[in-house]
Formats: C-alpha cells, sequence, structure tokens
C-alpha cells in the first residue's frame, strides 16, 4: 500500500515537472470548409472578429468564429500569399501577378470588383516568383514582397517588366523588376521600391513601435535564414535584386564579397538552419497588451519544416537590431508549417498552415491558440551587456543554479557568400564564469569566460531550471544574433581571420587514412627460374589492397587511390646479378596513368607506361628492364602526379 | 514514369569479393526519393549514391525495420546538436547514412547490410522531411505487395491533374481564373463559358490571346507548370500589337482590373489615357465569344486590328474586317461588339 502511494506521489512529482506549455495555452484545430485543400496563404482579422482567409487555390473566405460558417467571397486569385481584411465587403489580397482590391459592391457576400492597386512588377513566368503581404504601416500603405526566380526552373518566352539579363544567372535570379525587394504601395497604388537583398521573404510584418521585419530563406547569399529589420533604402544580402537598384552597375555577382557585406545591413536574427528554423514564415507582433502571455509586443515568427513558432527578443544595440530566439510554441500539437498568424480580437493566436502543393514541407489546416492566464516558466527577455548576457524569467528561479551545468554557450558565426548557406565557422563552447542572480530570482547576469565577440551567434541551452514550483523552463535553447558589443563594436569575422567550418562527423566509408610506415615484405627468393609475386603480398602503401574487379591472381590487386606518393615495394632476393625483365600485371579502364619505377632506390629514366588494358577486368603485363645486384633487390611502384591503376602481380625472370 | 519502373528489383549477391549492390537515389522536389523501394539480399554489401536533384537541403539514412519515425524524432530532438552531425542521431539502428547534400551534389556510401531479413527503410532526417521523405529497403526475398498497397513507401505523387475537377463539368456562368497559361504573358487570367467556349485573356497586354473551344483548363497538381487547355485553340491574336489603335504607334495600355456582371468578366484597362471596358460574353447561339467594347471618348475613329488569318473567325455587327482591320467611327466605337465564333464540330456519331 505505502509502496502503491509511493509511486503516484513520484509519478506526481514527475509529471509536474515536466515543461508543457499545453499548460498554459490551449490549441485546437479549426474545421475547414470542404470545398478547400486547406493550404492558407493569408489571415485577417475584422474589429468584429470575423476571420479572413486566402487559401492557395480556393480564393477568399470568411470565417465567423462564433457560428463555425464558412462562406467564399472570391475565387480566380492566382496563388494568393497574404490578406489584409478591411471590411466584409472589401479585402486587399497580394496575389502572384498584383496587389489586388477585392470589393463586394453589391452586398452579396461575393466579391464582383477586381481592382488592381499595383503590378508595377515583373514576371519571369518562373514559379518561383511568390509575392507576398501587405503588411500595413499606420498610414495605411501597403509593403509586399517578391521573391526570386529558381535556378531549379526557366522563364516564359514573355516575360512582363523589363528583362535584365545581368541578373539571370545565379542559383536564384532578378531578371525582372524588384524581384528580391521591399515594396511600399500607397493606398491609391503608387510604388516606392523599399529595400534590397532577399531571396525568398515569405513573411514581412510591424511590430508594436511601427518597426518593419521581414524573414527569408537559407540559400545562396543567405547562411542561415534571418529576420531583417527593414528600413528604406537597406540592401540585406541576397545579391540578384542589386541589378535593380539605382545607380547599381555591372553584375551583381561579380562584385567583392566583403563590399557586398559592407553594404549589407546583417540579419536582427539569424536562425540556425534546422536546428531551429529551416524556412521561417510571417513575423506577428503580439499586440493583446498581455492577454496572450507574459510576452507582449514580442515576435512571434511561424516555421515551414518544424512544428514550431518561434519568440523574438529584440535587443537593440547602438543602433542596430539584434537580439534573441527561443521557440514559443513547439510541437504539442501545433502541426508544421506555420505559414501565416493573426491575433483575434479576443486575443487568440490563429495559425495558418501551408505545404503549397507539396513544394514546402509543412502540412494543412488552421489552428487556435489560446492562453489560460497562467505564465510559463520561460526567458522573457535576453540582453547583451559588455560580457555576457542578461536573461529575465517569467517566474522567480528556484536558487541554486550551478554556473557550469545551467547555461553553456556555444558561439560561431556564418559566412556571408555565394555558395548555399553556410557552414559553422570557428565554433566554441564558452563557459560561464560567473552569474549574479537578481533578489527576485527573476533574472540572471552571466558573465562568459571569454571576451564577447561581434559577429557571432550565441548559442544558450538551459538546464534544470525550474520555478519555485518546481516547473522546468519550457524551453531550453536560445540563440542571440551578436551584431554589435555594447561599446558599438561590429565586426566582419570572416575576414578577420583563417576561421574553420564545424566538421560533421564523417559517417561515410573510405576515411582518409593516415599513412602508416609499412613493414618491407619478407624477400622472395630469385634463382634464375621466373617468378611472381603477388602485389597485395608486397609492402603497400598509401594504395590499398582491393579484390573488387574479376580476374586477378591470388587474394586481389593493389588499387592506387589517387595521390602522390603512394607505392607497391616488392623485395626480390637475387641469387646473382642480372639484368632482368618486370612484367607487371595491371587493368586499367581508361586513359594512361604512368607510374614512376624505382630499383634499389634509383628512380628509373622511363616510367611505368600504364595504358588502358579496355576495362578494370581485363589484366595485362607491361615489360620493363632493370639490373638485380645479388642480394635483396627493392622494385617500387610509385605514383606521382596523378593515380596509378590497379595492379595485381609483378613477373621476374632473367634477360639472357 | 510508368508504374512498373518505379520498383527496381535488385538480386544481387553480396559474397565478398564480387561487387556491391549498387542504388542509386535522387532526392527530388515535393520530399522524395525517386525510387520508392529496392530489394536486396541479407548480408550484401551495398553501395549507394544520393544525388540531391531537388533545390533544398537533405540527406539519407538506412535505418532498422521499424525504427524510422523513432529516428526521424531523435533527429528532430537534436536540436542545436544537429548540424554537427549531419542531423543522424547516434543509434544503433542506423545503419548507414549520408551528410547533408546541398542541391545539386551528390555522395556515395558503403555499407553492408545486417543478416537479418526485414523492411529496411531510407529516410531523409534533415528536420521536417523525414515524416514524408522516404523509402523501403527490402532486406530477404519476401514478396512485396503491390507498390500502391506498400505501406513502408509514402503515398504516390501526386500527378499532373486537376486537383478539384469542377472545370471539367460544364459551366452554368462564366468562370475566371488567374494562372499561368501557355502561349501567353505570366499575367494571364483563363475565362471559362458555358457551352464549353474558353478564352486566355493577358493581364500584362490587356487583350485576348487567344480562345479555344471543347472545354475549359486543368490545373497542375504542382503550381511549377501551366494549365492545360482542353479543348482546340481556334483565334489567336497576333503575337505583337494591340487590337485597338487611335494612332499608327502601338498604344500604351495599363490593366486596370475587372467586374464580375453576372459572373461575366468586364476587364477595364486604360490605352493611351482613354479607358476601355471589355465585357467578355457567351454567344447567343453558345458557339463562340461576343466582346463587349466601350471606349470612352475616343477622340477620332479607331480601328480594330486582328490577325487578317483570323477573318472567318471574327465579326462585328458595327462593319467588316477588311485585311484583319474594322474601322470604327468615333460614334461607333463608343460601343461596339467583336464576335469569335467557334468552327463546329461534327460529331463522330452522327
Amino acid at each position: 500500500m505505502n509502496a502503491i502511494r509511493m509511486g503516484c506521489l513520484l509519478l506526481l512529482m514527475i509529471s509536474s515537472s515536466r515543461a508543457d506549455i499545453r499548460k498554459h495555452y490551449a490549441i485546437e484545430n479549426i474545421d475547414l470548409p470542404k470545398q478547400v485543400v486547406g493550404e492558407i496563404g493569408g489571415l485577417s482579422f475584422l474589429d468584429n472578429g470575423k476571420l479572413a482567409v486566402c487559401f492557395f487555390r480556393e480564393g477568399v473566405w470568411f470565417y465567423d468564429p462564433p457560428t463555425k460558417k464558412w462562406s467564399q467571397f472570391a475565387h480566380g486569385l492566382h496563388e494568393p500569399l497574404g490578406i489584409h481584411a478591411i471590411s466584409e465587403r472589401e479585402v486587399v489580397v497580394m496575389q502572384r501577378p498584383e496587389l489586388t482590391r477585392i470589393i463586394d459592391t453589391d452586398g452579396d457576400g461575393k466579391a464582383d470588383v477586381f481592382k488592381k492597386i499595383t503590378d508595377a512588377f515583373g514576371m519571369s513566368g518562373n514559379y518561383h516568383e511568390f509575392a507576398y503581404g501587405p503588411a500595413v504601416d499606420r498610414e495605411g500603405n501597403f509593403y509586399v514582397t517578391l521573391n526570386t526566380a529558381s535556378s531549379g526552373a526557366g522563364i516564359f518566352k514573355e516575360v512582363r517588366g523589363q528583362f535584365n539579363p545581368l541578373s539571370r544567372p545565379g542559383r536564384m535570379y532578378a531578371c525582372v523588376p524588384y524581384r528580391g525587394w521591399v515594396l511600399k504601395v500607397s493606398p491609391d497604388g503608387k510604388v516606392t521600391p523599399w529595400a534590397s537583398g532577399f531571396r525568398s521573404p515569405n513573411g514581412i510584418g510591424f511590430d508594436t513601435m511601427g518597426r518593419m521585419f521581414v524573414t527569408d530563406n537559407q540559400g545562396d547569399w543567405i547562411g542561415t535564414s534571418p529576420l531583417c529589420h527593414v528600413k528604406k533604402g537597406g540592401f540585406y544580402g541576397h545579391v540578384s535584386s542589386l541589378a535593380w537598384r539605382e545607380g547599381f552597375d555591372g553584375d551583381p555577382l561579380k562584385k567583392d564579397v566583403r563590399e557586398l557585406m559592407k553594404m549589407r545591413t546583417p540579419p536582427a536574427i539569424q536562425f540556425p538552419h534546422g536546428a531551429m528554423a529551416n524556412s521561417p514564415t510571417q513575423p506577428v507582433c503580439d499586440t493583446t497588451g498581455g492577454k496572450f502571455g507574459p510576452f507582449a509586443g514580442q515576435l512571434l515568427v511561424g516555421e515551414m519544416n518544424h512544428s514550431v513558432i518561434l519568440r523574438i527578443m529584440l535587443d537593440e544595440v547602438g543602433g542596430q537590431m539584434q537580439g534573441a530566439a527561443v521557440p514559443f510554441f513547439n510541437g504539442s500539437g501545433l502541426a508544421k508549417g506555420v505559414n501565416r498568424m493573426a491575433f483575434a480580437p479576443d486575443h487568440s493566436l490563429w495559425a495558418g498552415h501551408t505545404k503549397r502543393d507539396g513544394g514546402w514541407a509543412g502540412s494543412t489546416g488552421l489552428q487556435r491558440i489560446t492562453w489560460n492566464g497562467t505564465a510559463p516558466m520561460d526567458v522573457k527577455t535576453m540582453k547583451l551587456t559588455k560580457d555576457g548576457f542578461d536573461l529575465a524569467f517569467t517566474h522567480s528561479i528556484k536558487a541554486p543554479i550551478d554556473s557550469a551545468e545551467s547555461f553553456r554557450f556555444r558561439r560561431y558565426f556564418y559566412e556571408y557568400h555565394r555558395a548555399y548557406g553556410s557552414k559553422q565557422y570557428d565554433v566554441k563552447s564558452v563557459a560561464v564564469a560567473k552569474t549574479t542572480m537578481s533578489s527576485d530570482r527573476k533574472s540572471v547576469s552571466l558573465t562568459l569566460s571569454e571576451t564577447m565577440k561581434a559577429g557571432y551567434v550565441y548559442e544558450l541551452v538551459l538546464k534544470g531550471i525550474t520555478n519555485d514550483d518546481g516547473e522546468a523552463i519550457v524551453n531550453t535553447y536560445l540563440v542571440y544574433n551578436v551584431n554589435r558589443l555594447v561599446d558599438g563594436t561590429s565586426a566582419m569575422p570572416q575576414f578577420e581571420g583563417n576561421f574553420v567550418a564545424a566538421k560533421p562527423e564523417k559517417k561515410s566509408k573510405r576515411p582518409s587514412r593516415p599513412v602508416k610506415p609499412v613493414a618491407p615484405m619478407k624477400p622472395v627468393a630469385f634463382d634464375g627460374e621466373p617468378i611472381l609475386v603477388e602485389a597485395e603480398d608486397a609492402s603497400v602503401s598509401g594504395a590499398r589492397n582491393a579484390r573488387k574487379n574479376r580476374g586477378f591472381t591470388g587474394q586481389g590487386y593493389v588499387d592506387f587511390n589517387g595521390s602522390t606518393g603512394e607505392s607497391i615495394e616488392w623485395r626480390i632476393d637475387s641469387s646473382r646479378a642480372v639484368p632482368v625483365e618486370l612484367s607487371f600485371v595491371y587493368a586499367l579502364d581508361k586513359n594512361s596513368r604512368p607510374v614512376r619505377l624505382i630499383v634499389n632506390g634509383k628512380v628509373q629514366k622511363q616510367p611505368v607506361p600504364f595504358t588502358s588494358t579496355g576495362g578494370w577486368g581485363v589484366w595485362k603485363p607491361v615489360v620493363m628492364k632493370a639490373v638485380f645486384k645479388k642480394g635483396v633487390n627493392t622494385v617500387r611502384l610509385e605514383s606521382f602526379g596523378n593515380s596509378g591503376p590497379n595492379v595485381d602481380s609483378l613477373k621476374v625472370r632473367h634477360l639472357p | 514514369m510508368k508504374f512498373s519502373m518505379l520498383i527496381l528489383l535488385i538480386f544481387a549477391s553480396g559474397v565478398r569479393g564480387e561487387e556491391p549492390v549498387v542504388i542509386n537515389l535522387k532526392a527530388i522536389a515535393g520530399f522524395r526519393f525517386d525510387i520508392p523501394r529496392v530489394q536486396v539480399k541479407p548480408g550484401s554489401r551495398v553501395r549507394l549514391t544520393l544525388q540531391n536533384a531537388d533545390h533544398q537541403m537533405h540527406n539519407l539514412a538506412v535505418v532498422r525495420p521499424g525504427t524510422r519515425m523513432e529516428i526521424v524524432n531523435a533527429s528532430i530532438a537534436l536540436g542545436p546538436d544537429g548540424p554537427a552531425v549531419n542531423f543522424v542521431p547516434k543509434s544503433k539502428n542506423v545503419i548507414a547514412s549520408t551528410r547533408v547534400l546541398a542541391p545539386g551534389q551528390k555522395q556515395t556510401i558503403e555499407f553492408t547490410l545486417p543478416k537479418a531479413s526485414g523492411v529496411y527503410q531510407y529516410i531523409c532526417t534533415y528536420p521536417g522531411h523525414g515524416t514524408a521523405m522516404f523509402g523501403a529497403m527490402y532486406v530477404g526475398g519476401q514478396k512485396l505487395p503491390p507498390l500502391d498497397k506498400d505501406s513502408n513507401v509514402p503515398p504516390p505523387a501526386p500527378k499532373t491533374g486537376l486537383v478539384k475537377n469542377d472545370f471539367l463539368k460544364p459551366l452554368t456562368g462564366a468562370k475566371v481564373v488567374r494562372d499561368f497559361m501557355p502561349n501567353c504573358g505570366p499575367a494571364s487570367i483563363a475565362v471559362g463559358l458555358p457551352m464549353a467556349q474558353s478564352l486566355c485573356w493577358d493581364a500584362g497586354q490587356c487583350r485576348l490571346r487567344y480562345a479555344w473551344s471543347g472545354g475549359f483548363i486543368s490545373i497542375p497538381y504542382r503550381k511549377k507548370d501551366q494549365a492545360k487547355i482542353e479543348g482546340k485553340v481556334y483565334y489567336s491574336a497576333p503575337i505583337d500589337g494591340f487590337p485597338i489603335r487611335f494612332s499608327d504607334t502601338n498604344p500604351k495600355v495599363e490593366f486596370l482590373g475587372y467586374r464580375l456582371i453576372e459572373s461575366y468578366p468586364q476587364f477595364r484597362y486604360t490605352v493611351d489615357g482613354v479607358q476601355v471596358h471589355e465585357l467578355i460574353q457567351l454567344r447567343a447561339d453558345g458557339n463562340g465569344i461576343v466582346r463587349l467594347f466601350q471606349i470612352d471618348s475616343p477622340r477620332g475613329p479607331v480601328r480594330f486590328v486582328v490577325d487578317p488569318k483570323m477573318n472567318e473567325f471574327v465579326s462585328s455587327p458595327q462593319g467588316k474586317f477588311v485585311d484583319g482591320v474594322l474601322t470604327l467611327s468615333a460614334a461607333k466605337a463608343k460601343r461596339f461588339i467583336i464576335e469569335l465564333k467557334a468552327p463546329i464540330e461534327k460529331d463522330e456519331f452522327e
């Protein structure tokens, strides 16, 4: 009896300490109309609580949460990926070819007027030229983002807009105007090119302070997926769009990377690829003033490949936006592929998913997240200090904490370059030298054991942190992007040292083996009668024994691997000094691979002219001449410059 | 690709000294491997090449029977430690794996399969991919279930075709669909009418490009491609040149949008600054298209120009086309009709 009670108690204790966001937030699935596939391109709430949704294929629908009724408002749109609802009779949609105002003029609930706001940007017909937005500023201006085209497909014979052949090459390209740009569009359709340097900017939004943020996707020129704080005239890294920048001459791909990097505004946040985000989507600001939990004013960012909504803790340092990212809702019933989010007037967060016909990694559907009024144990803010970071928590931390165990840092940088993505460079674990807890135990100052480095990403893993109720911290993995140090210093570490990338552990076969000293073979006696000595019985260095191809004699043959200095050495004990014929049996598929012949340490004038035998399974001899001394002679084949053939054996006979 | 071609049967032996079994896989768009399953003898030496033919990062891990989701979840749980291990978790259930391959890269790995028969699987453990992106490696001489009933492989990729085929049903009103269309600029609008009459209107150039009869469109599953025309094109506008002419030069045009009038689209655009309305309707006999043009205050006579070769399909109650040109007085140009008459298809059974 006691044992059972103990067991129950233990179970209770374990479950009470387990962190689960669902103790504080509920998530529910919203039924969609059966006519739609459920790939959501945009969400926008009206003040009356009605939700406007644009679907990838099925146009615009309104949803009435109390009655759970859906009604179709408009159809026939070309891949709409953003919506801004004005009333139940008017919405603005960003579809692939244009920003369109859609109006129901007769009040029958169905749109009848489709008014172009702007189509003043190019289309090449490349499938990857998605168009996103609009985000709307306080003055009612629209901001849209235009994806670059993908080298995975071509362009139409007819394009819309001016074609610029200079910006056609590259993995992602901008051969028509303003691909890779953020455009500002006034309510009456006047277009101002706003900012450039984007690759796949599937997310644009403002925070409560009116600051604009745009997400992008890892790829060429984008080391890892970022969140950028966008200002007018800024350039954010992907170079193809520069073709459309006023005053920019020449081929964007041929500019000096260092110059480009100087032009670039670094991303505010870098999400470590794979670990935190692969394809971040829309940033949406928690405008609920605390009605959605303890993170009012912070940005939430969707993510295509993970079942996660990320939370951003901004920290403006020296005029440069930067800060930290942490998951907000991670798994726990959230479907992957959160493409769009919107806060409802009742302060719940709605998340629309997509997988874009299977071309993106997400899923389908609409989910609603509501807060139950209790705060999870989590990091609330993360701020850079001169020698580390200050963390503030949503609850007091249960003391004591172990500075070595509780906070583990790793720092590295991502390179800015043309190739797809970046490895992590100059990776180093950094110990916490000192932790100072505030008197209310709600914040901790961490002093790192190394000077802070600008241009680096700092990953922090938390361990064993609970609140006074024993509830574990819900998210344990944070990333802070240090663009500037608190004294304002910035840096471009990739140009400031010779750093090596973190090498992923090799799992593949054929590891590069260190060349070990090879024991010399036991000499084979030669007393005038012809002898055959297998190559695999000789001393082999660098080259390797193999038996893959048929037709060899003995146990196998020796395969030159391709580097200079690999060798096979035979030792022949001759009963007298005698001129000999050395016949090497080998196979070579194509071309010729001459190999140096060294007899008794002396490089012979002629290399052995190994020419193609017609296939790896075709073995033929090539004959060389040499002079043996009395006693032990060495016959050595050594590769130089390129690889050698597969060598099966050496035949020795004396020349009459 | 034919269904049968998807099945690659390999009965090579893996005895020492013989050729390893060669498997060439491609990671392709839509989170798939190009070959959904293979069959190999137990204990075989395998030489597997993965080529990343997609535009996203991928890897491949061969895992023991029944452990796919365990490995997928473990790869997600790697978190920040993922990149350093190529998102392959340390597990005795992983038999072999590649590194993460960027688009265009490839890698060959060699490994020996265990002696135990079973349905092993190859998966992409890159975060977010593993739930969909995998294939079956049958080890042993099992009889394979039909591919479409094989629960060890992902469901087949949806092929090009309609997601929703309501466009194939006869339309009761007009249907306006913006999508990529063949032989048109990229900002195109397909309009389907009752009686299987359809047209393609170019919103970039503000003009009708071609008309067809016999059906409407099908939309490919993945929107990488253009919509497909169902039926036969009988009328085409010339590649260049705008039909409405106020002078000898090609006018400057701007698209303004469209209005749906009883579901029928009325396009609005300006030609040299003059506003034009173009309402699309079905011909009274159901065999073609009526275009009602309204031009706000034309400044003089207006010419409407078509390809002279199309003379037999085009007519106007407001006048006669001469060598592909209809000349209208300023008064007539305020409101005129251009009709397109579809050729009558003979019914085979008549």
